[in-house]
């Protein structure tokens, strides 16, 4: 570049030279007019290139400077990616090996609505239950015992069918408001929990061991109820001795139409048979 | 069959049924109602947990951990607790002591209560 810019600069150095020269000898040539406008032509030319490569330069640092921000920018996104994924790595992991069972939500949703009830109270707080089961207050009475789902009747019920449960005692229950403050403690023991994740005696009363003691009690024995498949048996075999006993009788009947057939031909043609005593026959 | 049961059976007695109940719903009703401390204390006081047969059918009810036959109790974890606690010996001689048991309803009770807030 500059080495084409000084070749302009001499030859338009050279062509005024020249004219000069010539205007000095008197003897002006117009060729050396035209070679001076050419050279500044020249020079005009160069002077755009040179403003062009100028601009290319210019051009190329400031694609350079945005070649560089996105390389920083990268550089950026990569060290943030990087950092996440240590986070998430570093995130503690479940121990899968313990149970590899998988259960289906809607079972785990259904089960965990069966056992609901009886698992908490919904209206269940902490604060409500005092830590010590002896000493309770009359605060501790006045709980929401309509959330207990399992309500405990009064006294008295079933008891004899269980003789070592201590007896229960219901907070609303008249009687026991009645009593003194260390009677209600000497009652209240483990069995006056409001609520309690396990069935309660009457309940427990009302279930299919408490119909088998009360009928043992009654004196059925509980082996004679059937069971669906045995009654069906039963029923069969009761028909089939309905049937064995009909097929009985009409081989009787049968016989004794033959007999009296056999006996006097008199009544023959006679389908009826008749008690009624023939002194003709 | 007779009422009174002079007659005798004419098939074996089905196993698996007893006074208009399935065995399975004998034995599931049995082992939640172990769930509760006093039904185990009343036990320990009528001497049956002395019993080796007794303790046998308890270690045989343990079936009902697995999950096909989980599914049918409604209170799993003191039930499952209560055969735990029952498979050793020593619990079984100090059920009767109504300390174990206030200490056992306890702890049942705060199990179920401790995912509430305070």
């Amino acid at each position: 570049m500059l080495s084409q810019f000084q070749a302009s600069y001499r030859r338009m150095d050279q062509s005024l030279q020249r004219l000069t020269d010539s205007i000095a000898a008197y003897n002006p040539s117009t060729a050396a007019a035209d070679e001076l406008v050419a050279a500044d032509d020249a020079l005009n030319e160069d002077l755009t290139t040179l403003i062009q490569h100028q601009r290319n330069v210019l051009r190329i640092e400031e694609l350079k400077r945005i070649a560089q921000d996105n390389d920083d920018r990268i550089k950026n996104h990569f060290r943030a990616v990087a950092e996440l994924r240590k986070e998430l790595a570093a995130i503690p992991s479940m121990n899968t090996n313990a149970s590899a069972r998988s259960v289906s939500i809607d079972e785990l949703l259904s089960y965990a609505r069966f056992i609901s009830p009886t698992t908490l109270p919904p209206t269940f707080r902490k604060q409500d239950v005092p830590a010590q089961s002896l000493s309770r207050t009359a605060a501790a009475e006045s709980q929401p015992h309509t959330a207990n789902g399992i309500a405990t009747p009064p006294l008295g019920t079933h008891d004899d069918a269980q003789p070592g449960n201590t007896a229960r005692i219901n907070g609303s229950n008249i009687g026991t408001r009645a009593l003194k403050e260390e009677e209600k403690a000497w009652l209240d023991s483990v069995a006056s929990l409001p609520f309690v994740p396990w069935p309660e005696q009457p309940t427990i009363a009302n279930g299919a061991l408490g119909q088998i003691q009360l009928m043992l009690e009654q004196g059925k024995d509980p082996a004679t109820l059937l069971s669906p498949a045995e009654r069906v048996e039963e029923e069969e075999r009761r028909r089939v001795e309905e049937e064995a006993e009909r097929a009985e009788e009409e081989e009787k009947r049968r016989r004794r139409v033959e007999v009296f057939d056999a006996a006097g031909g008199r009544k023959r043609g006679r389908e009826e048979e008749s008690d009624v005593f023939d002194p003709d026959a | 069959m007779n009422p009174n049961g002079t007659a005798p059976p004419s098939r074996p007695r089905d196993p698996d049924f007893y006074a208009g109940y399935t065995r399975f719903e004998i034995e599931c009703e049995f082992v939640q109602s172990l769930s509760n401390p006093l039904y185990i204390q009343h036990l320990a006081l009528n001497k049956y947990l002395d019993d080796p047969a007794f303790i046998a059918y308890l270690a045989y009810l343990d079936y009902f951990r697995r999950p096909e036959y989980l599914k049918f109790l409604l209170y799993p974890g003191p039930t499952l607790r209560a055969l735990e606690l029952l498979q050793q010996e020593q619990f079984r001689k100090d059920a009767v002591t109504p300390a174990l048991i206030e200490a056992m309803a306890l702890e049942g009770f705060e199990a179920a209560t401790a995912g509430t807030q305070v």
